[in-house]
């Protein structure tokens, strides 16, 4: 996994940590967005909120952890409905989604289906260290974002693994 | 099935589409967006103080042009009441914790309950504040009014005021009703939209305390 360092931090541009991060934001605003609210409306409110704070960046931990923390809490705000001011018109033209030119096959989609719907069974707080699961953080890392313990992560995610096994295992096979 | 399997999964969904940035333009486009929310805010800001603010000079020309003296203290505590109510709409908003989205997941609903806490507190003590304070001074603004006979040079402005009790009745009756509807919106809002969220964001909270 990339991340900035955080002695990077002098060197790093805001364009350079949407570079490294976008697909990432995406994933995670894919498991979020729920109607009317699209996955790009939802990206690009986390990539607004990103180049909003990134001047308040001091470096204290990765810029990757950073970019997750603003992630989520921007995508568990929408979820609360608690961003009003959510305008679609005030979209940004300057980021476009193109269909990908290998779009993945119907098996592919069948298993993301798959396990977006294990998640989705997930009670929230579940929901959010599952995906920072998935995206292959380290518990120390989990813990950060998430501001609990490294000991109550691993509790957790001890049990949402089981959970998610169970769940997923008869869909997939 | 492994977890990574699972990982790959997860990590190919990003694959769907492609994401084109045009950097050139990016920048422009937030600072536009920045911009937008700023106005609106400022905007809403300036409402606010505005209505507030209308009460002020009407109440004190009434008090300086109404010569009788319950009627002119009334409008005088009217203006008092004004200046009240847009210092608490200043504290209100001064309250707010400010959005630190770069909080951990657990503080930003610390955060984000004491703002939803501050928000409840402020729409469900309306009557005592906003709606019964005016009430009770529009009523002994009403009632204070006297005879214009009484008066040796009575101004234009009397002879529009409610001077006998055929008409201060209905019309005290009609200030009633118009407040307890804005209690009323008030505690609606309350029940409907900042309780509920004050119950998810506990719920999301207990779900992150419990040790499973």
């Amino acid at each position: 996994m990339k991340d900035f360092e955080p002695q990077q931090r002098t060197t790093t541009t805001f364009e350079e940590v949407l570079e490294a991060n976008k697909d990432k934001i995406y994933r995670i605003s894919r498991v979020y967005a729920v109607a009317p609210l699209e996955p790009q409306d939802l990206f690009q409110e986390v990539v607004y909120q990103i180049w909003k704070s990134f001047s308040t960046f001091k470096g204290t931990s990765g810029v990757d952890t950073w970019v997750y923390k603003i992630a989520l809490n921007v995508c568990q705000r929408s979820k609360l409905r608690l961003d009003k001011g959510q305008d679609k018109s005030l979209r940004l033209d300057s980021l476009q989604f193109v269909p990908a030119e290998t779009p993945p096959d119907q098996n592919e989609i069948d298993k993301y289906n798959a396990l977006q719907d294990c998640i989705a069974s997930l009670n929230d707080a579940d929901q959010s260290l599952l995906v920072l699961l998935l995206e292959g953080l380290p518990y120390k890392q989990i813990a950060t974002v998430t501001g609990l313990t490294e000991n109550h992560v691993a509790v957790k995610l001890k049990r949402i693994r089981k959970l998610l096994f169970e769940c997923i295992t008869p869909k997939l096979a | 099935m492994t977890e990574q399997e699972l990982r790959n999964i997860w990590t190919n969904a990003s694959q769907v589409e492609k994401i084109q940035v045009d950097l050139s333009r990016l920048v422009i486009d937030l600072k536009n967006k920045l911009d937008h929310i700023e106005k609106a805010i400022r905007n809403r800001d300036l409402r606010e103080i505005i209505a507030a603010f209308i009460g002020v000079p009407i109440f004190a020309y009434f008090a300086y042009e109404i010569p009788f003296p319950i009627t002119r203290i009334a409008s005088l505590l009217t203006v008092v009441w004004s200046i009240y109510v847009i210092y608490r709409f200043r504290k209100l908003q001064k309250s707010r914790k400010t959005e630190d989205l770069t909080l951990p997941f657990k503080s930003q609903l610390e955060n984000q309950k004491t703002n939803m806490m501050a928000e409840h507190r402020f729409l469900d003590t309306v009557l005592y504040w906003y709606a019964g304070p005016p009430f009770l001074l529009n009523t002994l603004f009403i009632l204070g009014l006297g005879k214009a006979e009484s008066l040796s040079d009575p101004s234009w402005i009397i002879a529009h005021l409610p001077l006998n009790m055929n008409e201060k009745i209905p019309l005290i009756i009609g200030l009633a009703c118009f407040y307890t509807f804005i209690v009323w919106l008030n505690k609606k809002a309350v029940k409907k939209t900042i309780n509920p969220l004050i119950a998810e964001i506990d719920r999301i909270q207990q779900q992150l305390e419990t040790e499973d």
